[in-house]
């Protein structure tokens, strides 16, 4: 068995949040591991954030994913390939996707290349992203190498369901899967080919968001998909992000502007742990879960989601400068789940 | 003696080098080298726009293909299986190539042995 269990990396990782989330564990009464992080075998040095090293972000780009959606990332030429709108008489769109299952290994920490079931090549897959009403239709090719399917969360009929064994697609094979946009909220998409933990954890899925017919207030909007990624297939998870790359936003920073409404949509895509959060430092957010509703149901500072679950988070940053976010399972947060906001203005005290 | 030996060597080469020369150059001349390339799961002339494009030869001309995976992480090869002709298949990013001589005439479907479903074109004799 290969040595790689989650106190091998948290030492090997040297991730270590200093003060902050340590004086939390130790407020709380709790011991540090004796091999776990500021542990005698590691000297002060070794508190930096993150690994060393960066992974490439040729293949994917965390912060490019986080403000894309319908392929918008894409050169117009390109994204023509994977997606087309066409108006309805009715007003709404019709919205049509091509989604490839495809097999690739991905870089999640520096070096450490998971060997990833994707959807388009990434992971997590592109958003899909329409307004209440609208035709979703998604051809659906299956150029992995194990039977997959896509099944998306919101109203359709059962044989759009992609869930059951006579849904699956073979390698090879092809789906057209067609429905209409309802409710609006913050939706998934997934892969439900059997054993669904271990298709979904490989990498196939998506957010899935659905806008108001009356569109929600003009935002900086932000796709933040939380996963976890099993290295050695002992069903327990080693590196943790969101969006796929450890540390990446400690690196590169979220930038936003102070006073701006900053709108984000969290997806919970961990597996084997039963929940996630995220706490945002410094401030309050308003929480709209799975954004059925226009009004928010509660302020906090944190969030918890169960596998699968997904919430609308909105704030405004008054203050300049640097604010942590990360899963409040301070272990995820070692392995790799957390990140930065920058926010650049003139401060603002309301 | 040993000079004697020496210069006859030298000529002797110089000739086989020089008869040689034509055959060389002729064989270059029929070789055409096309650069393919594979990027986000589809095939790509190097330099050129055309998704899967369509690849033309002559029947009897010697082809080099020189293949790029352009896709890291991802495995891709070219195979065109009406001709038994197929690369290496390169599991993530680098570059291999393979020889062949093109047959007679009519079309072939050119595919990537893992990524067919999307990964496909067709080869046309002229």
């Amino acid at each position: 068995m290969l040595a790689l269990n989650r106190r091998t990396w948290i030492a090997g990782l040297g991730s270590m949040l200093g003060a902050t989330l340590l004086g939390t564990r130790k407020l709380g009464g709790q011991q540090t591991p004796p091999d776990g992080p500021g542990s005698g075998t590691m000297t002060h040095a070794a508190h930096a954030m993150g690994p060393v090293g960066r992974v490439s972000l040729e293949s994917f780009n965390p912060s490019t994913f986080l403000r894309a959606w319908n392929f918008s990332d894409l050169p117009p030429q390109e994204r023509a390939r994977y997606y087309k709108e066409t108006p309805r008489p009715d007003g709404t769109l019709l919205r049509e996707y091509q989604l490839i299952a495809v097999d690739r290994d991905i870089e999640i920490a520096p070096g450490v290349f998971f060997p990833a079931w994707t959807f388009n090549g990434q992971v997590p897959g592109p958003t899909i992203r329409a307004t209440e009403g609208d035709r979703i239709r998604v051809t659906f090719v299956n150029a992995g190498s194990h039977p997959h399917t896509i099944h998306f969360h919101g109203w359709h009929t059962p044989e759009m369901d992609g869930s059951l064994p006579e849904h699956q697609v073979m390698p090879g094979g092809q789906f057209l899967y067609e429905f209409d946009a309802d409710p609006f909220g913050l939706h998934l998409y997934h892969c439900h080919a059997v054993p669904l933990k271990r298709h979904i954890h490989k990498g196939l899925y998506g957010a899935f968001i659905v806008d108001p017919k009356n569109a929600r207030p003009a935002a900086d909007e932000l796709v933040m998909v939380m996963n976890g990624f099993d290295t050695n297939f002992d069903a327990d998870n080693e590196v943790y992000a969101v969006n796929t790359v450890a540390h990446h936003f400690m690196y590169e920073p979220v930038r936003v502007e102070i006073g701006k409404l900053v709108r984000m949509y969290v997806v919970n895509l961990t597996e084997f742990d039963l929940v996630n959060s995220l706490h945002l430092h410094g401030m309050f957010f308003d929480v709209f879960r799975t954004g059925t509703s226009m009004t928010s149901s509660e302020r906090t500072d944190t969030i918890m989601l169960c596998q699968g679950e997904r919430a609308i988070i909105e704030t405004r940053f008054r203050y300049p400068g640097k604010f942590m976010f990360h899963a409040h399972q301070s272990e995820f947060a070692e392995l790799g789940w957390m990140g930065l906001f920058e926010a650049v203005g003139p401060r603002r005290d309301t | 003696m040993r000079r004697y030996t020496r210069v006859v060597i030298i000529v002797g080469a110089a000739a086989v080098t020089a008869g040689m020369l034509p055959r060389i150059a002729s064989s270059r001349d029929e070789m055409r080298e096309l650069r393919v390339v594979a990027r986000e799961m589809t095939f790509y002339v190097e330099g050129q726009d055309a998704p899967n494009p369509t690849l033309r030869f002559k029947a009897g001309e010697r082809v080099r293909l020189v293949f790029r995976n352009a896709d890291r992480g991802m495995s891709h090869d070219f195979v065109v299986p009406g001709w038994k002709v197929r690369t290496e298949l390169l599991e993530g990013a680098g570059e291999t190539s393979v020889t062949f001589r093109v047959p007679g005439p009519g079309s072939q479907p050119y595919t990537c042995s893992p990524h067919a479903a999307m990964m496909r074109g067709t080869i046309e004799i002229e």
